[in-house]
């Protein structure tokens, strides 16, 4: 059975000109221990399609379609429900670990609170798991580490205050939204291996946003790709990286500035992703899309399938080099 | 040929802390490097390495506290108006946050013509709007936008009006201080391609500071690395992807995430431990010792200088030679406690 599945999620803003949709018909499923990453660019809808199944959008959103975690229905959950689910079951990460700590509080208590909440531990008893956690996440020194204030750690030190906090109570699902992002790059790959090792310890299924397909390229199982607030492409992460079938992908994978590859010009998609109230009609992607034809200014192509585990939006049929 | 730009020993220190609290923040400690004409100089750090306080120096946005900046053999530096009259028309900048760089009342117009009014007050109006014309074009934007607000304008469009407004001048210089890490994906490569095309069709000379090796080897002739406040190493961009002298270069190198998955996977350790150390208190001797996997006891007690290293290549590091012949193999480190600040 799925941990997660997601059907028809949308998400609107309630806007002085109307509603504004930020995500649009998102469909998945997320088996246990599975890793899923969302990949897009801003404005995308990959972070609002999360904040909606945990219940932290503004009161402004409005939230249609349904989203069952072990079976039961995120979706309209009361409040006393959602809060017992997020920390207990669901685990999250943040981009920016400052602004989600409290600075007045020493960080042993900040963990010890979660599980005296979550599980009724007595201080002493959460505290010293909250020490092992840090130690699970490789803060050296813990237990001195653990009577400091947040703003006594570095940034990727702070990220790893975050994920023992996310992991205290062992949940099946850890939702990580860009929790590279703000870190530099040799304290991201840390934070990257970090993760790679604690799913593999834990178990727990991850569900990674991110906009760089190469971080993504290494953690997750498999990959779904948003653009406009829908998804354009979803296929496990080898396929889309070898074969990505969606105009979209194709042209972010040849727009990245590589390491490895010799090319010294960049392909380039021309235009800018529309804005939620500035949406072309047919298929968002269509203004910018080398492909385009007939139905795809009027029509917006629906999710097709296209391979074992692979689905994208598009009318094109397919690509006639197999590689991208 | 004499170098566009020569920076020598330029250091820049901050003072921070009230009293009986006075520290220094070591943003820039004693870089040098020269820059020939029509080149890209791409140079690349983690935060606090002080890239960005580099190029502030260089143009005159922050004082140096101490070194020699020369461009086109005449000195930027100091309080001479002849120096600043050079450094404010010869250098622009572009920033890395294009709509926090536009004036949000200033059209797009009156934002690319500012430039040009300040430094060339006797043009018609006429030929005004035709220089503003001409630099829109050239960086991809219509005429048409002429009176639009950067409000109205996307990421990508605004940083476009940021370039063609660094470029009216035609500067001899051209500091880029992170253009495109601010902007998606799809957007960056469009910049990247426009700093490339008017590279080679003006023969502009650039600095282009990124915390983004990928960007840099796309845009660069030469690379310097920077760790701390220091140079550790510059190199040609072939010399320093190939064959990465400095363990810095080296775990940066590491450490950037590849879109490829079979290698990504493989590539999911971390190439160094521990954070970076703060610039108020940078580490003794070299100040990458404490993440290193080769340090031994001369790192903690002499700071390397930065020496040739074949041709064209220049490292900071005691023991590059056995680091590249693979006799000095890397030391399971300490985890590095990291102090509070």
């Amino acid at each position: 059975m799925s941990l997660l599945e997601v059907d028809r999620l949308q998400v609107g803003f309630a806007a002085e000109a109307g509603e504004v949709l930020a995500v649009r018909e998102l469909s998945y499923a997320l088996a246990p221990g599975e890793t899923l990453g969302i990949v897009g660019e801003s404005g995308s809808g990959k972070s609002q399609s999360v904040l909606a199944l945990m219940g932290l959008l503004p009161d402004n959103a409005r939230v249609a379609g349904s989203a069952l975690f072990q079976g039961e229905q995120l979706l309209g959950a009361p409040e006393g429900r959602l809060q017992n689910l997020r920390g207990n079951h669901i685990g999250m990460v943040f981009q920016d670990p400052m602004t989600a700590l409290n600075p007045y509080l020493r960080v042993e208590r900040q963990l010890a609170e979660v599980l005296m909440q979550h599980r009724g531990a007595g201080w002493r008893q959460a505290r010293h798991q909250a020490i092992e956690m840090l130690e699970a996440v490789r803060i050296p020194d813990a237990a001195r580490r653990a009577r400091q204030y947040p703003h006594e750690f570095s940034g990727g030190m702070r990220q790893r205050v975050m994920i023992a906090m996310a992991l205290l109570c062992q949940p099946q699902l850890l939702i990580c939204d860009e929790p590279t992002t703000a870190l530099d790059v040799t304290v991201q790959a840390q934070i990257l291996a970090l993760l790679k090792s604690l799913q593999h310890d834990f178990g727990t299924a991850i569900i990674f946003i991110s906009h760089d397909l190469g971080v993504v390229a290494g953690l997750c199982d498999r990959v779904l790709v948003m653009y406009a607030g829908e998804l354009a492409e979803q296929a496990e992460t080898d396929a889309l990286f070898a074969a990505p079938q969606h105009p979209y992908t194709r042209g972010l994978l040849h727009a990245l500035p590589r390491l490895d590859a010799a090319g010294e010009r960049l392909a380039t998609i021309p235009g800018a992703p529309p804005s939620p109230q500035a949406r072309p009609p047919g298929c968002p992607f269509h203004p910018r899309c080398a492909y385009r034809f007939a139905p795809c200014d009027t029509q917006n192509p629906p999710p097709s399938t296209v391979g074992p585990n692979h689905i994208k939006r598009c009318h094109l049929r397919g690509f006639d080099d197999a590689a991208a | 040929m004499t170098p566009l730009l020569e920076v020598e020993q330029l250091t820049v220190h901050f003072r921070v802390g009230g009293l009986g609290r006075r520290r220094t923040v070591h943003a820039v400690d004693e870089v040098g490097f020269s820059l020939a004409p029509g080149e890209t100089l791409g140079i690349v750090g983690e935060s606090g390495c002080g890239k960005s306080t580099l190029a502030r120096a260089i143009c005159g946005l922050v004082p140096a506290t101490s070194g020699q900046v020369r461009l086109q053999g005449e000195p930027l530096l100091g309080p001479a108006r002849a120096a600043r009259r050079r450094r404010e028309r010869a250098v622009q900048l572009v920033f890395q946050d294009p709509l926090a760089a536009l004036d949000p009342r200033l059209t797009v117009g009156q934002a690319v013509a500012e430039p040009l009014r300040t430094h060339e007050p006797g043009l018609s109006r006429l030929e005004l709007r035709r220089r503003v014309d001409h630099i829109l074009t050239l960086v991809g934007l219509s005429p048409a936008l002429h009176n639009a607000y950067p409000h109205a304008l996307s990421g990508g469009q605004c940083q476009r009006i940021g370039i063609a407004r660094a470029l009216i001048l035609q500067p001899a210089l051209l500091i880029c201080d992170e253009p495109v890490s601010a902007l998606d994906v799809s957007i960056q490569a469009q910049i990247v391609n426009l700093l490339q095309d008017l590279q080679d069709e003006f023969g502009l000379s650039m600095l282009f500071i990124a915390h983004d090796l990928s960007v840099v080897r796309h845009i660069s002739r030469r690379v310097m690395v920077m760790y701390l406040g220091r140079a550790v190493e510059i190199a040609s961009r072939q010399q320093l992807f190939a064959t990465p002298a400095h363990p810095y270069t080296q775990a940066l190198l590491a450490a950037v995430p590849v879109p490829d998955p079979a290698r990504q996977r493989e590539r999911l350790f971390a190439p160094v431990v521990g954070d970076l150390p703060s610039p108020l208190a940078p580490p003794p001797g070299c100040r990458f010792h404490t993440r290193c996997p080769y340090a031994a006891a001369r790192c903690r007690e002499q700071a390397p200088l930065l020496r040739p290293f074949g041709e064209g290549h220049a490292v900071a590091c005691h023991f590059a030679e056995q680091i590249a012949a693979g006799e000095r193999p890397a030391q399971p480190v300490e985890p590095a406690r990291t102090a509070p600040v």
